[in-house]
């Protein structure tokens, strides 16, 4: 089951479409079926060591993102990225945010 | 030795042996047998003394890739193990340092990716959408970022997390993100 194709812009809100576990349950008359973000931590980690290499060495960015499902109840999800995977999600945020400004202009 | 000297007789098969104690540990092939190796590649071998070169070449291969051995490391190693007792040959040596600098890369990803046992991001997709229906009249017409994450455990299942963003959100996001970044940066200079 894939996610919506990126970047299609002013879309109707969403409709109801099944996924596997942990996809927000839709709720008829809501707003939306999309998680708030309340708050967003992160971690910068070095992997030193483990059991099948002792030499590791490689640093990894976490992050813990607190969200609000449409319930109400709060849960925190968290991920962990390595160097070169965070470099992809920096840009693909940046281009989120700046299709926002054009959406913003688009209105006024 | 001046110019890379053509490879020996015998280093074909330790080359393939290489690969197939490789595939094995570090690629997850499963079904690569010891019954199956000696058969392609040491048909002539008694059975016991094919286990023992598996036994001595694994153990060198799983030493030398747990230490992530760089050309020096790699060589002090090898020369080692040439003068031990039951140690290797200098044409396996060889061998095993070709094999290493070839390999070595997609080694070290298979080790990390064995070592991650939490959620990755394995896709991100994304748009802005204009909330059209509200229960707040201030709220119509405001964009709102929708992202869409695939988070994974390997060989599990994925979960997709939805998530909104407001536009003060995008901008705490990006706040973090370079904060992210300003840490890296730091920590790369110093190591």
């Amino acid at each position: 089951m894939l996610p919506p194709p990126a970047g299609t812009a002013l879309a109707a809100p969403i409709g109801h479409s099944s996924r596997p576990m942990g996809a927000a349950e839709p709720v008829i008359g809501a707003e939306a079926v999309h998680k708030a973000i309340i708050d967003i931590q992160w971690k910068l980690g070095m992997a030193v060591s483990s059991d099948s290499c002792r030499s590791l060495k490689y640093p990894y960015v976490t992050m813990t993102l607190k969200v609000a499902e449409p319930s109400g109840q709060i849960k925190n999800k968290s991920f962990e990225m390595t160097i070169p995977q965070f470099q992809v999600c920096n840009p693909v945020s940046y281009n989120c945010y700046f299709s926002k400004r054009v959406a913003y202009n688009i209105l006024s | 030795m001046a110019a890379e000297q053509p490879q020996p007789e015998g280093a074909k098969p330790l080359s393939g042996l290489l690969s197939g104690i490789a595939q094995a540990a570090y690629h997850g092939h499963a079904g690569i047998t010891e019954e199956l190796l000696r058969g392609q590649l040491y048909p002539e071998a008694a059975p016991h003394e094919f286990r023992a070169l598996l036994t001595k070449m694994s153990g060198v291969l799983k030493s030398v890739a747990s230490a992530d051995m760089d050309l020096n490391q790699l060589e002090a190693f090898l020369t080692a193990q040439t003068k031990k007792q039951g140690g290797i040959t200098a044409d396996q040596a060889a061998v095993i340092a070709k094999f290493w600098k070839n390999h070595r890369t997609k080694i070290r990803e298979s080790l990390i990716n064995q070592s991650r046992w939490d959620n990755t991001v394995k896709n991100m997709n994304w748009r802005v959408d204009l909330k059209s229906q509200s229960r707040h009249i201030d709220q119509i017409n405001t964009p709102v970022a929708i992202v869409e994450m695939e988070l994974g455990k390997n060989g599990q299942e994925s979960e997709f997390l939805c998530l909104e963003f407001d536009e003060a959100k995008v901008t705490q996001m990006l706040k973090k993100l370079s904060e992210i970044e300003e840490s890296i940066t730091a920590l790369t200079q110093t190591t």
